[in-house]
């Protein structure tokens, strides 16, 4: 299972990315439909330009022939004679009707005498007259004299430019204006971008109100997230619906159907282990009880012995019932059992050994305890800890001779605890070891006899607390040890 | 003794009361609770060995019943869950004793006479184990019939894990029973009381369990 998912960043990621796409849409828009805007009021702009220069042209034309037709006039007026008096006259005639004069009656004020503006390089003109003279430029690169008239687009000195021509049709003056693109780009993308940056600048700010709106949409689902959590991992009882939105209601109700299951089937299965342990126990008691009843007055040696055996055999089906019974109780319990705990494993081992003890008394078997502390917390489960314990020792005394020996040792290392149970028994021979070992581990122990029960009964609750048994022979002695290493609770 | 005996087990019921005969009791025994009670008023009874699985009215309702009209009959309980709660569900209604299926028949015995024994009051005090006998009043000990002398503190030690037999006492279970809370004790008096406990009474009496505690045989009789 890789991460979870996780609602809220889900639809963070999802909402912002919306608004994301659905801002860079309306950005291409704005873009359109300024850059349109802009054309036509910057072509009618041109268009009007050229109209004003036209209009500037004819007007000086049509003042400078009308002076030429005045000085003719007056010329034929008053007589050449006249004319000579007056040098400035002379002159104005000699430059009017004779056209020597030889500069442009327009002439652009110098950009450096007055201040301006840096986008006047980007604005070109240029007026040719019906001669082919050029009467005026303006910023026109000198190799490109060319006129196109209406508007065209053209490459002048690496830059595009939008241009518009115009011919005056008294004079036939020819106008032409034009302005560069990168003007109309910059008053485009000035527009879009003024138009959009609050609204990415508010981004964050819609990042975070998502964020809250969307936390504050899931506290319902927390605050059933918490229920469930805060619940006792044992429980089965139902969560109440109260305060959950109905999205999350058939969860609930899925979530509250199943652990009436589980509830119920766990009890069923209490409640079989209980009938099965009556039903099996009655008539166990009826032949011991038998048995014993006959053996009270019986003075026969050979009836007494063959009562004898049956009530051996009566309390071998015992044993064996009852470890049949904690298997199917820890089954039947293995929910709750998972719940591990801090648990004082000393405190575990005393009371086993103050319970079954006496067995090992009756038998005249040494009993000893030994632990490097008064108190060794291990991660466990109590009850779980005690049937293992049990069962190690009871089957220590089992295989124990009358007369002989059962250490129990707990010790701690640095993260394990080790819990060792010695006795003075036969032992196993070492071949036999790794075989038992072998089917111990593959949970295949049927043919064990006698401790094929209990092994299964000790890898459930190895299993259960991620420990670790080993079996090996005594090294001073004839019997077996097996050693548990469980974990200590930190 | 005169014994009432509700199970509803025929084999179980046969083999007990026989072997209850056998060991010189008087039997009479029924198989359901309506008839128990019915017993329990019309007889003059010393104990009532009560199955908890009876058929119709279950043995729980026999022992409520039992209670409500203030009877002071003893009740061993037999049953056959092993579960803490019935055991100390019964033993909360009023039961003396309690035995688990499959018992042994001479457990029975021993548990009946300490029944009765303990309802019959302090009026027979002496506290027999094998050949030993306690007196609690005086405080006198005698072994196969000859007086025996103890301190009042191996006397204490001796009692108590008599009265326990069966069980392994730990140390401070016994320090605590002998001294109080806070009494301070030399660490190793328990050890010369058992000791001189050895000496008088014979060594095999007292089993030491290294590391857990001290403890006497369950008496064989």
């Amino acid at each position: 299972m890789g991460n979870p998912i996780s609602i809220r960043r889900r639809l963070l990621i999802r909402l912002t990315l919306a608004i994301v796409i659905s801002w860079m849409a309306a950005t291409g828009f704005v873009y359109i439909a300024a850059y349109t805007e802009v054309e036509e009021i910057y072509d009618a702009a041109l268009a009007l330009q050229s109209r004003v220069l036209a209009t500037l042209m004819t007007h000086e034309a049509e003042e400078e022939q009308k002076v030429k037709k005045d000085l003719q006039q007056l010329v034929q007026e008053l007589g050449p004679e006249l004319i000579e008096r007056s040098p400035l006259f002379r002159q104005l005639i000699k430059e009017y009707l004779n056209d020597q004069k030889e500069e442009d009656y327009l002439t652009l004020i110098d950009r450096k005498a007055v201040p301006g503006h840096r986008y006047e390089s980007k604005v070109a003109f240029m007026v040719i007259d019906g001669d082919d003279q050029i009467l005026l430029r303006y910023n026109m690169p000198a190799e490109d004299n060319t006129f196109a008239p209406g508007f065209s687009d053209r490459m002048m000195a690496g830059q595009l430019w939008r241009t518009f021509g115009l011919i005056e049709p008294t004079l036939k003056l020819r106008v032409q204006v034009g302005e560069q693109y990168s003007v109309r780009q910059e008053t485009v993308e000035y527009i879009v971008f003024n138009s959009l940056w609050p609204l990415f600048a508010a981004l964050p700010f819609i990042g975070l109100v998502i964020w809250f709106t969307v936390s504050y949409g899931l506290k319902p689902l927390q605050q059933v997230a918490g229920k469930v959590e805060q619940r006792d991992p044992n429980s089965l009882v139902p969560i109440s619906p109260d305060g959950v939105p109905q999205e999350v209601q058939p969860m609930l109700e899925s979530l509250n159907r199943l652990f009436s299951r589980v509830q119920h089937a766990l009890d069923n299965e209490r409640q079989f282990t209980a009938d099965a342990a009556h039903e099996l126990r009655t008539p166990l008691a009826a032949l011991k009880a038998t048995a014993q009843a006959k053996q009270i007055n019986e003075l026969d040696v050979d009836h007494r012995s063959f009562l004898s055996q049956i009530v051996k055999g009566v309390d071998r089906t015992s044993h064996l019932l009852e470890q049949l019974l904690t298997l199917a109780r820890m089954e039947s319990q293995s929910m709750t059992m998972k719940h591990l705990q801090p648990v004082d494993l000393c405190r575990q081992v005393l009371d086993v050994l103050s319970e079954i003890g006496p067995n090992a008394l009756d038998r005249e078997i040494g009993l000893a305890f030994e632990s490097e502390k008064e108190q060794i917390k291990v991660m466990g489960n109590a009850p779980a800890l005690q049937i293992l314990i049990r069962n190690l020792v009871d089957n220590a005394i089992r295989y124990t001779a009358t007369g002989g020996e059962i250490d129990i040792r707990v010790s701690v290392d640095t993260d394990k605890a080790h819990l060792i149970v010695e006795d003075s028994g036969p032992g196993i021979p070492d071949e036999q070891i790794s075989s038992l070992f072998q089917r111990f581990k593959r949970g295949n122990n049927t043919k064990t006899e006698g401790s094929g029960l209990g092994l299964s009964i000790v890898k459930r609750i190895i299993e259960l607390h991620q420990a670790r048994i080993t079996l090996t022979n005594c090294e001073k002695k004839s019997g077996l040890r097996v050693s548990i290493d469980l974990n200590l609770a930190m | 003794m005169r014994i009432l005996l509700a199970e509803d087990d025929q084999q179980l019921g046969e083999g007990l009361s026989f072997g209850l005969k056998e060991l010189g009791h008087r039997v009479d025994w029924v198989q359901d609770g309506a008839s128990a009670l019915q017993a329990i008023n019309s007889e003059s009874l010393d104990v009532l060995i009560l199955d908890l699985g009876l058929p119709d009215v279950d043995g729980m309702t026999v022992l409520k019943q039992l209670r409500k009209q203030k009877s002071d009959l003893p009740v061993l309980v037999l049953t056959a869950r092993d579960t803490l709660e019935s055991r100390i569900e019964g033993l909360d209604l009023g039961a003396d004793d309690y035995v688990i299926k499959p018992f042994d028949l001479l457990e029975v015995n021993a548990r009946l006479r300490a029944i009765s024994r303990r309802r019959e009051g302090r009026s027979a005090p002496l506290i027999e184990h094998g050949d030993l006998i306690l007196n609690p009043a005086s405080r006198e000990v005698s072994k196969a019939g000859q007086p025996v002398t103890l301190s009042s503190y191996e006397y204490a030690v001796l009692e108590t894990l008599i009265t326990n037999s069966g069980r392994i006492l730990s140390r401070q279970f016994l320090e605590e029973s002998l001294y109080g809370w806070d009494e301070g004790v030399e660490s190793n008096a328990l050890e010369v009381y058992i000791h001189h406990l050895r000496k008088k009474l014979g060594k095999s009496l007292i089993k030491t369990v290294r590391g857990v505690g001290y403890s006497i045989k369950r008496s064989e009789a």
